[in-house]
């Protein structure tokens, strides 16, 4: 899909934004795919909430369950549309599964004709689940021609949301089905949730498969559904560096062994630079790993190595 | 105390060993019956755990046809022991690499025998 520009906007997901290093890119179309029960919705409501709390015009099209029910279900997790609009059932649209096809083929590129002339900046899209439209249309050939059209459509108007169902077992995943391909290929950024069953932190978990135009960081990250902001992705461990000590003390084993064979080099300079060299090292045991790495990075440092060969 | 409590309080108490990252007791077919982990998040962590999921029915049939007790494993990040429990479950200690597998060993089975009592 292509994207107008780089500017993002904020996911409502806390987590998310950092995991994409700033937030969701602005008319982009962006799919949430995860079993059942993994949060698909949570996450959908949690950015509609965002937002209705940015001033942005929304337009949430829902094609298994009643507004009264999603906005429920929001409420339960403390995500309280209600309180910011008076219409709330409003804002969800339930489109009926035998007008689904024409919904999309017609209604939808007309309805974002409309809100074109209307001038309305930026709106927020979703559409949850998008699974019940794939199933309108069997051939992966006529699911790309028909997704590529709504797609432009819609992401002319403003960044897309969509939820994707992945058919498998508990526990289980297989985010390359024939289901899922189609939407995953032509989304701009894909966010595969998980419930693993592992229990803990293990249990349900977030991870970022793709994200055109802006970097993001890999790994899978705890997710935890929380009173209040709904959804919430633990980054704790984003900032977190990781050093592999065992580097540094095969280059500090390396080191240790130039120094061993320039002691026992004929040319007598060479022996004085191995002696200096050794004063520096000094003796393995009385150091921790810590301190060896700080001195390997020291000794391995270009301008070090320059003033030691002058 | 019951027997969900029982499992989970053996199941952290091995975890409170300073080598110890995780302790888990899988059904044999691969899904969790409790765990415990230590606090703080690691991918690598999950990845061991996944593998542990992902093999541990293999692991039970061939611990099975050996008349085998205690299996371990030494991966590059981290050791495994699977330790039978009882005819449907293993419990599974995940150890940094540098632990003390005897020990640890003997720790899993003294908590396989506790676990048993459970189920």
């Amino acid at each position: 899909m292509s994207m107008i520009n780089t500017e993002r906007i904020s996911s409502g997901i806390e987590g998310i934004d950092v995991l994409l290093q700033g937030g969701i890119i602005k008319n982009s179309v962006n799919s949430i795919v995860g079993c059942s029960g993994t949060g698909k919705t949570t996450f959908a409501l949690a950015y509609l909430y965002q937002g209705l709390l940015n001033g942005d015009h929304t337009l949430y099209l829902s094609f298994e369950e009643t507004p009264s029910k999603l906005i429920g279900e929001a409420e339960a997790l403390g995500i309280d549309i209600r309180s910011l609009t008076n219409d709330a059932e409003d804002l969800i649209h339930l489109v009926e599964s035998e007008k689904i096809v024409e919904f999309m083929t017609n209604i939808l590129p007309a309805l974002a004709q409309k809100l074109k002339h209307r001038n309305i900046k930026h709106t927020r899209i979703v559409l949850d689940p998008l699974t019940p439209i794939l199933w309108e249309f069997p051939s992966e050939k006529e699911q790309r021609k028909v997704l590529t059209k709504i797609y432009q459509h819609l992401s002319s108007l403003g960044t897309v949301l969509q939820t994707i169902e992945e058919p498998n077992a508990f526990g289980q995943t297989d985010i390359g089905a024939t289901e899922t391909r189609v939407p995953i290929y032509l989304s701009d950024s894909v966010i595969h949730i998980q419930n693993l069953g592992l229990g803990g932190k293990y249990n349900r978990t977030c991870k970022i498969i793709k994200s055109r135009k802006t970097p993001h960081h890999e790994g899978i990250y705890p997710l935890n559904f929380v009173n209040g902001p709904g959804i919430v992705i633990d980054t704790s461990s984003v900032e977190t560096v990781e050093v592999d000590p065992m580097v540094y003390d095969i280059r500090y084993q390396e080191l240790m062994k130039k120094v061993k064979e320039l002691s026992q080099d004929k040319d007598p300079k060479k022996r004085i630079i191995a002696q200096i060299a050794k004063n520096l090292l000094g003796e393995r045991e009385k150091r921790d790993t810590r301190q060896n790495m700080e001195l390997v990075e020291v000794l391995t440092d270009k301008h070090v190595l320059q003033e030691v060969r002058k | 105390m019951s027997s969900k409590l029982g499992i989970n309080s053996e199941l952290q108490d091995l975890t409170h060993l300073e080598e110890v990252e995780a302790s888990i007791l899988f059904r044999i077919d691969g899904n969790v019956v409790d765990s415990s982990f230590k606090e703080e998040y690691s991918h690598k962590l999950l990845r061991t755990i996944q593998w542990c999921k992902a093999n541990v029915d293999k692991v039970s049939l061939e611990m099975k046809s050996s008349n085998l007790k205690k299996v371990t494993y030494e991966l590059s990040e981290f050791c495994v022991i699977f330790y039978v429990v009882n005819n449907i479950t293993i419990l599974t200690t995940i150890s940094s690499k540098n632990a003390n597998l005897s020990l640890l060993s003997i720790e899993s089975k003294r908590k396989a025998l506790l676990i048993a009592n459970y189920l």
